[in-house]
């Protein structure tokens, strides 16, 4: 079990030069120039550029991302807004990403990395466009902004930030994660004496079919299901469901012995545009005020996520790519 | 000139005060004052920049840095019927 929430203590220094990074980019008032300068971006996409705020806060957390849409007036614009934060790879998503591509893709890691997240970003403006032609059709108006001058970054205002960030993430980490990976532990140990023959072992060969499809074992699947509680649990879940392989080897290389290259890219598919966290959506229902749409954006990503996946394992499987270990 | 500055800055995407001042060969003062003026006469609105609850009963607000939010304006109800009517109207 500590292989569990303890992994996720790892992405830390991660997260915290992520957090500079933003603070930095918020405090000197680039942020609000994005912002301007992503305006027809966003018409194209349905969207004003004040979705951008939003949209950008996702990739620190999506639950800002989807409280900041209170800025949008047009309920049409709104809900699109809501509708497509969750595709923003979050913090927690870049970490699972940065800690799993390494061991997987070796020198090729900076590209897949990139082009996961770049595929993500493709995905919402595919997305943006399909539903703006199809279910919202509202008008928007153009705004007047007056954007803040740009000045020296305070170092008090950048810590404070970094500080608070870091300290919501411990505590979720501390707390709802460790629970979770409690749950996970005591579901893959019970009624015992192995894995295999655990609760979690029957739920998860039950999902075998859809696993095969994937290109993914059962652990590797019920992983992707536990990240619906906070994406960190992916690793976490994986941490304890491979913790019985060869010992002296930490997760990375035990999950680089038993799962292929193949299976490792779809796993991280799914992962990047898998349904949103459940804290994500307990605001969703706050922000809509309506299960339904709640509903549809679930579905939505399920079958994104899902297809996605099933096409990066597809085709490389049919042209032989990252099938076996090198 | 209020007419000129709204036909203008309401006739396309979003604009910037700078853009407009530039545009109206007036200073960025002069626009902030029209913005103001249009406000007062009730054709334009400020829209809450970020989040229309207080900060104080929000629970992001010690990791969010509010002061850099630009600040927005929109054509209010009355600025939408005023611009419909000039569009209709001949110049």
């Amino acid at each position: 079990m500590a292989g569990g929430a303890g992994i996720v203590f790892t992405f830390l220094p991660v997260l915290v030069v992520f957090f500079t990074a933003l603070a930095l980019l918020e405090d000197t008032g680039y942020l609000a120039r994005v912002a301007y300068v992503m305006d027809r971006f966003m018409h194209a996409l349905g969207l004003h550029g004040k979705s951008f705020l939003p949209l950008f806060l996702g990739f620190g957390c999506n639950v800002p991302a989807v409280m900041g849409t209170r800025v949008i007036e047009a309920r049409s614009g709104r809900l699109l807004t809501i509708l497509l934060a969750p595709l923003v790879p979050c913090s927690a998503r870049l970490a699972v990403l940065a800690f799993l591509v390494p061991p997987f893709f070796g020198k090729w890691s900076l590209p897949v990395a990139v082009g996961l997240v770049a595929a993500n970003i493709v995905v919402l403006a595919v997305v943006g466009i399909a539903l703006n032609h199809t279910l919202f059709r509202g008008h928007r108006l153009p705004f007047i902004m007056e954007l803040p001058l740009y000045h020296t970054p305070n170092a008090r205002s950048i810590a404070h930030f970094v500080w608070h960030s870091t300290r919501m993430f411990l505590t979720k980490a501390g707390s709802f994660i460790l629970l979770m990976s409690l749950l996970v532990w005591a579901l893959g140990n019970f009624p015992g004496p192995d894995l295999e023959s655990s609760y979690l072992g029957h739920f998860g060969r039950a999902l075998g079919p859809l696993g095969e499809l994937l290109g993914m074992d059962w652990r590797l699947v019920v992983a992707l299901l536990s990240s619906f509680m906070a994406k960190e649990n992916a690793i976490a879940t994986l941490g304890i469901l491979y913790s019985g392989g060869e010992k002296g080897l930490g997760l990375a290389q035990t999950l680089v012995a038993s799962v292929a290259p193949a299976s490792g890219l779809a796993f991280l598919t799914a992962t990047m545009l898998f349904i949103p966290c459940a804290a994500t959506v307990a605001v969703m229902r706050q922000e809509t005020g309506s299960w339904r749409w709640v509903f549809f954006g679930i579905g939505m990503m399920l079958l994104i996520a899902l297809g996605a996946a099933v096409l990066v394992f597809q085709t490389c499987q049919w042209f032989g790519w990252g099938i076996t270990h090198a | 000139m209020l007419r000129k500055f709204l036909r203008l800055a309401f006739g396309r995407d979003t604009t910037e005060t700078a853009d407009l001042a530039r545009e109206l060969g007036v200073s960025v003062q002069q626009v902030r004052l029209m913005v103001e003026t249009l406000e007062r006469l009730g054709y334009l609105e400020k829209v809450a920049a970020g989040c229309e609850q207080s900060c104080g009963h929000c629970a992001q607000y010690p990791a969010c840095l509010p002061n850099e939010s630009p600040q927005i304006w929109k054509l209010s109800g009355k600025g939408e019927r005023y611009l419909a009517a000039d569009r209709e109207a001949p110049d």
